[in-house]
């Protein structure tokens, strides 16, 4: 029973709840934080050799960074284009 | 095969069957003349089944069969095949008299022009089937000409198109009789494709039929495929509403020839049968002789005391059959086939003085009769002879057979166990209720004194000849010879069927003859005199459960719309969205090419407006239900995309890992 | 005390995603990745420690807190409630857990204890296992800059803004 892996889990799945069902879009982009992190200590506890997580953890937080800042202009446009970050009004692609 | 005389195959060319059908072809006369021809052609084939008769006598053993190749591919072999029996000619020598005197009667009875040539084709097309049922070998020949005679009786019950019962009635035979031809056909692929036994002949050479290979099943099959074409319980209740048709085809079909198919059937089928289904098929014939006789009590049309009492009689046929007393089986089809016959054609005669009474030609009420008032006493003689033919009197014809019935029937009670007992309690209890009946219909059939006026009605010798033959050949002089109380060994033609008469001897062949006799005539008293005096409240109840023939009509017709309606809605769905499919396509056409309007809502809006009453709310329905759906599904939220994706993420982790 | 960690790190994960405003979602996300980088920490990472505090802490939460300021309309914090129906989410997602949980549960190596200069460890797996993501996250990061960058542009003319109040 190791909880770190639980822990890992528990906010996976909470990062993948947030970004399922919140209206905020920036909350939504915390969520997929989250999720990134989650993955994250996954790595850290499930390696075969000593340091592989820990590079791992390198890249997935390179990757994670360019991903919010993407994410970060694609809201701050829609926020000009919509004049709301509701994702509820943005629903142009019916 | 048959034996020598295969080869003079050419004789068969004299086949009864091919007469009636040369009648058809002749049909073209004009209709004036075309009773004539068809009666011609009638005659010629009773002078062939006469012809047919006669070689039986000189050459006793004498049997042929004639094989028409029809399908020969490798692992399916199916021919026609006709055979000459001595029982098969016996019974087409009686149908072919009972149609010529039909025959005769209807020139008179159908006479209004433009129903001519519609009788006829329909009268020998009955005539053709029925004669090569009764010559046919093969099943698949034999099944061919049941079915055919199915659907002339079919259209003799809805000749009359104008009256409304016509064609329910007719509906309700041919359901009926396709109901046990499905068991029929069963019955016989079973034996076809497991036993490989394709016609009769080889039924009684088979070694299938006695191993245990044969299926259980296959006599049940058998036994249900004859019950409706013989009007025996439960698929009898199509017999009583049958008499809609005209006189004469109720008269040659519904009392002397098409029942009788279905003890036809039975007799051929005989090997097949061990002792617990003959008992199935005694008891079920016992039952249907007291339930007709108790209806028939019941009725106030005479027509349909008649059917009843068709039905009671065929019970009697079914039950001599199952005793495995073929020859008393024969002789009692033979006898009934006149004396019914004749009864009929008495209710005809009554009926259609009260047509030409009150000229309004298509309006045949059954429950309005009378006999003209200067043939009364002619008619009684006749009637009564009739009546107590169809009772078992000493003296007439129905006596010889009915005895014979009963003899054997007590024999299998004597030595059997307590169903025969049983059996034949029932059968001595419709001896009674047949002679009740028998008395009412003598009292309803004078006391109907209304309205008669005139006194010279002169009745066309064409209604009357039938009438007299018929009733004449239902003495037991024309059957017995001198032997006017004889049994049934000394039937003239007896030795005709080579079959082994069972005799009984002893103190029982005097005393079941007494007492059967003492309860025909009993009963015949009591329904003459009981019909005007209905005093018994009681017996008022027991009268109306006999009309209502415990209301198991209602019963079939419940079952009919029930299932009628459920096809019905099931129809009107699928037209529904057939038709809306085919709409579909033009309004989606319409809307994606003009308007630019995608979504499904617009499309079950437009397809309301244009189509209007064609696609009923039920097709819309659906498109508003799926649009509810796909509303959900494509509200333009990505999280919403996003959230099928992990669905489906988890069902491929399920699929790949669990 | 490892536990402890954990335990704090999912107090407050639940708490950003059940918090009703906004800021305080930010706030504990910082909190959240604070205690993840304790936890390296106690996993005897001190360079993920560290470069977690300063990417994630400094770098991603403060962009987030940027968003949020520059995305707010009108006054005051904007509470905001929940999208579709939150109960399918929430067994959809402990469904998704338990699955995880059964189908896939790592080996955990007891070597972490023992060897404790991982900083060595990583730089030789980065130029000799890894070397090919290395190579290839320098290219994303330089992707990522320049897309982000060409999205955030002043834009020349400014396209007509869709009134929400019409579509209401």
């Amino acid at each position: 029973m190791n909880w770190t892996y639980i822990l890992s889990l528990i906010l996976f799945s909470t990062g993948l709840y947030i970004a399922l069902s919140r209206r905020n879009a920036i909350v939504v982009l915390m969520g997929i934080e989250l999720m990134f992190n989650a993955a994250a200590i996954n790595f850290l506890i499930s390696e075969t050799e000593p340091g592989e997580g820990q590079t791992m953890i390198l890249f997935i937080l390179g990757i994670a960074a360019a991903e919010a800042a993407t994410g970060m202009a694609i809201i701050l446009n829609l926020f000009e284009r919509f004049s709301s970050i509701d994702t509820s009004d943005t629903t142009l692609l019916k | 095969m048959g034996d020598p005389q295969v080869h003079s195959l050419l004789k068969l060319i004299y086949l009864p069957v091919w007469f009636p059908l040369a009648g058809i072809i002749f049909l073209v006369l004009p209709s004036s003349v075309v009773k004539y021809s068809s009666l011609f052609f009638q005659l010629v084939a009773l002078i062939a089944s006469l012809f047919f008769i006669q070689l039986f006598y000189t050459q006793p053993y004498f049997s042929a069969t004639w094989n028409i190749p029809w399908i020969d591919i490798i692992g399916f072999k199916a021919d026609f095949s006709f055979r000459l029996d001595n029982i098969s000619c016996l019974i087409a020598f009686i149908v072919c008299i009972i149609s010529f005197l039909v025959g005769i009667y209807s020139c008179s009875y159908i006479s209004s022009k433009s129903e001519q040539k519609k009788f006829w084709l329909f009268l020998l097309l009955f005539q053709f089937s029925m004669l090569g049922l009764l010559f046919s070998n093969a099943f698949i020949s034999f099944f061919l000409f049941w079915e055919l005679v199915g659907f002339s009786s079919f259209l003799l019950i809805g000749f009359y198109n104008s009256k409304k019962e016509s064609g329910s009635a007719a509906m309700k035979a041919f359901i009926f009789n396709k109901i046990s031809d499905l068991f029929l056909l069963a019955g016989f692929i079973f034996l076809i494709v497991k036993g490989d036994i394709n016609s009769f002949d080889k039924l009684s050479t088979s070694g299938f039929i006695n191993s245990s290979e044969l299926s259980s099943i296959v006599p049940y099959l058998l036994i249900v495929g004859g019950l409706a074409k013989s009007a025996q319980f439960p698929l009898q209740g199509w017999l009583p509403h049958a008499m809609a048709g005209p006189t004469p085809a109720s008269a040659l079909i519904h009392a002397a020839t098409m029942v009788t198919a279905g003890v036809y059937l039975q007799i051929r089928l005989l090997p097949v049968y061990s002792d617990i289904h003959l008992i199935i098929l005694g008891m079920a014939g016992a039952f249907s002789a007291i339930w007709g006789g108790f209806c028939a009590i019941g009725q106030v049309e005479i027509k349909k005391l008649l059917a009843f009492s068709t039905i009671s009689q065929l019970g009697l046929m079914m039950v001599a059959v199952s005793t495995s007393n073929e020859t008393s089986a024969i002789v009692h089809l033979l006898t009934h086939a006149f004396f019914k016959c004749g009864l009929f054609l008495t209710a005809g005669i009554a009926l259609h003085y009260f047509i030409t009474k009150s000229s309004n030609e298509n309006e045949q009420s059954y429950s309005k009769f009378v006999l003209p008032k200067n043939y009364r006493t002619k008619f009684l003689i006749l009637i009564l002879i009739l009546l107590l033919s169809l009772t078992g009197i000493p003296f007439t014809s129905g006596y010889i057979s009915k005895e014979s019935i009963l003899l054997s029937l007590l024999e299998k009670a004597g030595t059997y166990d307590s169903i025969w007992t049983i059996t034949f309690i029932l059968t001595l209890l419709s001896v009674l209720l047949t002679g009740i009946y028998s008395g009412r219909f003598l009292y309803l059939i004078y006391s109907n004194k209304n309205g008669e006026t005139t006194s010279n009605f002169k009745i066309p010798f064409q209604l009357l000849l039938p009438v007299i033959i018929c009733s004449v050949l239902s003495l037991s002089v024309f059957w017995t010879g001198l032997h006017i109380l004889g049994e049934l060994d000394s039937v003239w033609f007896i030795s005709l069927l080579n079959i082994s008469v069972p005799s009984e001897s002893g103190i029982f062949a005097i005393i079941l003859p007494i007492i059967s006799t003492l309860l025909a005539v009993g009963g015949f008293i009591v329904g003459y005199t009981l019909t005007n005096r209905p005093r018994f409240e009681n017996l008022e109840y027991l009268i109306t459960l006999s009309i209502n023939q415990f209301y198991i009509d209602r019963l079939y017709s419940g079952i009919y719309r029930i299932f009628s309606k459920l096809s019905s809605f099931i129809n009107i769905q699928d037209k529904q969205i057939y038709i809306g499919f085919i709409y579909l396509e033009k309004i989606y056409d319409s809307l994606i090419y003009k308007e630019n309007n995608y979504s499904i809502s617009a499309i079950a809006r437009k397809m309301e407006d244009t189509a209007g009453n064609i696609i009923p709310s039920f097709f819309s329905g659906i498109a508003l239900i799926g649009n509810a759906f796909i509303r959900i599904l494509q509200n333009g939220k990505i999280q919403t995309y996003l959230y099928f994706s992990v669905i489906l993420f988890l069902l491929l982790f399920l699929l790949i890992n669990l | 005390m490892k536990e402890i960690i954990l335990l704090f790190i999912g107090i407050c994960g639940l708490f950003t995603a059940l918090s009703k405003k906004l800021i305080y979602a930010a706030f504990s996300l910082f909190l959240c990745l604070s205690g993840i980088a304790a936890l390296y920490l106690y996993c005897n990472a001190e360079l993920i420690a560290a470069a977690q505090i300063i990417l994630y802490v400094g770098g991603v939460l403060v962009l987030i807190i940027f968003g949020i300021m520059l995305s707010k309309k009108g006054s005051g914090d904007q509470t905001e409630g929940l999208l579709g129906n939150p109960i399918i989410s929430i067994l959809l997602v402990l469904f998704l857990a338990f699955i995880l949980y059964i189908g896939y549960t790592p080996e955990i190596k007891q070597s972490v204890t023992t060897n404790s200069d991982f900083t060595k460890n990583i730089g030789q797996l980065t130029v000799t296992k890894f070397l090919l993501p290395f190579e290839l996250i320098s290219f994303f990061l330089l992707a990522a800059l320049v897309g982000a960058s060409y999205m955030s542009r002043r834009k020349p003319a400014m396209p007509r803004k869709i009134n929400l109040e019409e579509k209401k």
